[in-house]
């Protein structure tokens, strides 16, 4: 249902995709899980028709998003990540239009927009104009825009930032239900357990690259055995990495100032050589180990967290 | 061409739903009109519209209720408004049930001391139920008075406080004092409109010569409207546009466009439907204030076709322009700063305040080549002179040829924004 091979897009200086290729079939879903700045947008905008890769191919249902794309938008649904809605009018009448611009009318329209304002619990404010709602329920209402005409290929982009647990948690069931009636679903987030809890296939994005692909599954083994050990303290980068050459299989995977990152197997047993080793060359307060999990394998790839 | 109806559509109940200033916009033009009328439209006007008889009860007795009382009974303002005061409400109901007034003003007590507090001041009015038209001319009248001096209010309510201490007795007057309140007073007025100011200026210079020479040919009052409203109607049209475009802006900015983009809606549709809807706003306004101005001020509209195919002109250029204008703007800001140069400059250049058959040869000849010159004089030259279509031919073309030049400008401009990296 989706197809994008080789997507490169540069703004000036910045280089937002480099290479970007990934496919979704029908009834799957589909992570990107990244760090601010990663390219999630820029890749939905270029499955939208709105950006234009400088290289590179995007396929919706068949149809070639770059030469078509309002063929292609056809079956395209989509949540932007700013909500984006007409604040003087009420919640009926922005569904109302949305579904209209998708070309449903009438009854059909009516009972759509009834469904989707009951499905996201609006239907007993559906009535004011938008700009009294709190920013859970604009959210919900921005989701709510970008299904309502049920598309075969759903894009969200990071829909449930400013969501609390419960509203978070009924969203992502619903996605699940939708991608069960057999839509082809792209979610954007940076929140890790969102992607280990939704998604069918999860790809790790930073600086316009996939860095991994695969099943949560797959993504842990590939995370391997190995823990990740994180001091912190205060450090001096600039004078060299400290020797490791006597502890095989230990990586640094980041040097900061204030941390540095290790990747190694039985963490436990090697803690107290590495603390040995860096003691020379700074001084620790404070010692961490990471199971082995789709965030470390995170930080294994991108020497970020998330959340930076 | 559905999803341009549709965005169209969309966007004029999006208006609807919150006009915001555009309904003080659309008393603007009749505000100036009266001001008009009160400085030189007697030496024009033979006949006169009776004046509509006024009851005002003052159950405040304050500074401000017995200035509201002498604004109402201003020599500028009898020509419209006949008022006297009684002393109760007994004394009213028995004058309007024998048919000797319109409508009663009342001050409440407090009235006076609400205002210097900066609260909400309330004026009670009172139609007499046995007469249709007349209270409805004085409420009109009365609620434009109060629009505008809301603005004003908001302008100052410094110096009025300065006054309520002078009143109290907590700050001894002295000279300074008052000239302080004076000078705050003409800075709120300034700063109340570029309009106002710029009114001002038209009168003195433009006086018109007191023979009443035929240019001016009003022998009624329908006709003084029929000469001077056209101009206003256009000045206000070019204000209300800017804000219908900036708002426009606000969308692009917010992301709005984008997101109609993401969905079957292609870049025509959206380019189309926006210059559809602006275009559709500015005409419907035109005649619905054009027509509430014939009946305010008894002007005759004849002619209708002429006058469609001018207002439709005026209203695609004034479109084109805004829509050319924010499809260049960087900023809302940046637009409305060039949209409010551009539009004081064909004001004055059009002959909005004065229409342009009393300009000095060479000024007309430049009014009328300049769209909402040309478009003012054909409507009255159909209104006033009484001329045909074939007769005002050169007004309709240059009219729309601005038109079409505009709506292509604002098709370059808006396409190019449009299209996306
Ligand atoms: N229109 C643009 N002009 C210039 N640079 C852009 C534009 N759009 C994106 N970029 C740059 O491209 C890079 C990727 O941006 P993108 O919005 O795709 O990131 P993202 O993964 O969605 O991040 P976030 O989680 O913050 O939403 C960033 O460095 C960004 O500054
Ligand atoms: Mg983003």
């Amino acid at each position: 249902m989706i197809r994008i091979s080789h997507l490169n897009k540069s703004f000036g200086e910045v280089k937002a995709l480099r290479g970007i290729s990934f496919h979704v079939e029908a009834g799957e879903i589909y992570g990107l899980l990244g760090p601010n700045g990663a390219g999630k947008t820029t890749t939905i905008g270029v499955l939208c028709g709105l950006v234009i890769p400088d290289s590179g191919e995007a396929f919706l249902n068949g149809v070639d998003v770059i030469r078509a794309p309002v063929e292609a938008r056809r079956h395209l649904g989509v949540v932007p990540q700013e909500v984006t809605l007409y604040k003087e009018l009420s919640a009926r009448d922005n569904l109302g239009f949305f579904g209209q611009l998708y070309g449903l009318r009438g009854r059909e329209l009516k009972a759509r927009v009834d469904g989707v304002l009951t499905r996201m619990s609006l239907a007993d404010r559906s009535r004011e104009p938008v700009e009294r709602f709190s920013g859970g329920m604009l959210r919900r209402l921005n989701i709510a825009a970008g299904i309502l005409h049920r598309p075969k290929v759903l894009l969200l982009d990071e829909p449930t930032v400013g969501l609390d647990p419960q509203t978070r948690a009924a969203i992502l069931d619903l996605i699940r239900s939708i991608a069960k009636e057999g839509t082809a679903v792209v979610y954007t987030t940076h929140y890790m357990d969102e992607a280990e809890r939704l998604c069918d296939r999860i790809a790790i994005i930073d600086h316009g690259a996939i860095l991994a692909e695969g099943t949560l599954a797959q993504l842990k083994q590939a995370a391997g055995e190995r823990e990740i050990v994180a001091l912190r303290g205060t450090f001096r980068p600039d004078a060299g990495p400290p020797d490791l050459s006597s502890l095989p299989g230990v990586e640094i995977i980041k040097m900061t100032e204030e941390e540095i990152l290790f990747s190694l197997a039985n963490a436990e047993r090697q803690v107290s050589s590495i603390l040995e080793k860096i003691g020379a060359v700074g001084e620790v307060r404070e010692v961490a180990i990471r199971q082995p999990s789709l965030e470390n394998l995170f930080i294994k790839l991108t020497g970020r967290e998330l959340r930076d | 061409m559905r999803a341009a109806l549709l965005i169209a559509s969309h966007h004029l109940k999006r208006v609807i739903r919150k006009p915001g200033l555009l309904l003080l916009l659309i008393a603007v033009p009749f505000t100036l009109a009266l001001i008009e009328y009160a400085a030189f439209g007697k030496t024009v006007a033979v006949g006169k519209l009776p004046p509509v008889q006024i009851l005002f009860l003052d159950e405040d007795d304050s500074l401000a209720s017995r200035f509201l009382f002498q604004a109402l009974s201003a020599d500028q303002m009898r020509e419209f408004i006949q008022a006297r005061s009684v002393g109760d409400r007994e004394e009213a109901k028995r004058m309007f049930q024998k048919n000797q007034a319109s409508a009663l003003v009342v001050t409440p007590a407090g009235f006076g001391s609400h205002l210097l507090d900066g609260q909400e001041a309330e004026i009670q009015f009172y139609g007499n139920p046995v007469q249709t038209f007349s209270p409805q001319i004085a409420a009109s009248a009365l609620e434009m008075l109060v629009l505008i001096a809301n603005q004003l209010y908001g302008e100052v309510a410094e110096p009025l406080k300065t006054i309520k201490s002078f009143t109290e007795g907590d700050v001894p007057t002295s000279e300074e004092g008052v000239a302080r309140v004076a000078v705050q007073f003409f800075q709120g007025f300034q700063k109340f409109g570029k309009l106002g100011s710029l009114q001002d200026l038209e009168v003195k210079l433009q006086r018109p010569d007191r023979s009443g020479e035929p240019a001016v040919s009003g022998s009624t009052p329908g006709r003084f409207f029929a000469f001077i409203f056209p101009g206003l109607l256009i000045f206000a049209l070019f204000f209300i546009s800017q804000i219908l475009a900036v708002r426009l802006l606000r969308d692009r900015m917010r992301g709005l466009q984008r997101r109609i983009l993401m969905t079957r809606a292609s870049r025509g549709s959206i380019l189309f439907g926006g210059i559809l809807y602006l275009v559709a706003a500015l005409f419907v306004l035109l005649l619905v204030v054009g027509f509430l101005a014939s009946l305010v001020f008894g002007i005759q509209l004849r002619d209708p076709l002429s006058l469609l195919i001018l207002t439709l002109g005026v209203s695609v250029f004034i479109a084109g322009l805004q829509l050319t204008i924010i499809g260049m703007a960087k900023t809302d800001r940046g637009a409305s700063f060039a949209a409010g140069v551009i539009i004081m400059f064909l004001a004055l250049l059009g002959g909005t305040f004065i229409p342009a058959e009393n300009y000095p040869p060479f000024f007309q000849a430049l009014a009328f080549r300049i769209p909402n010159g040309a478009a003012q004089q054909g409507i009255i030259d159909v209104l006033v002179h009484h001329r045909s279509l074939g007769e005002i031919g050169s007004h309709v073309i240059t009219t729309w040829i601005w038109a079409t030049i505009f709506l292509w400008t604002a098709i370059r401009a808006e396409g190019r924004r449009l299209k996306i990296g």
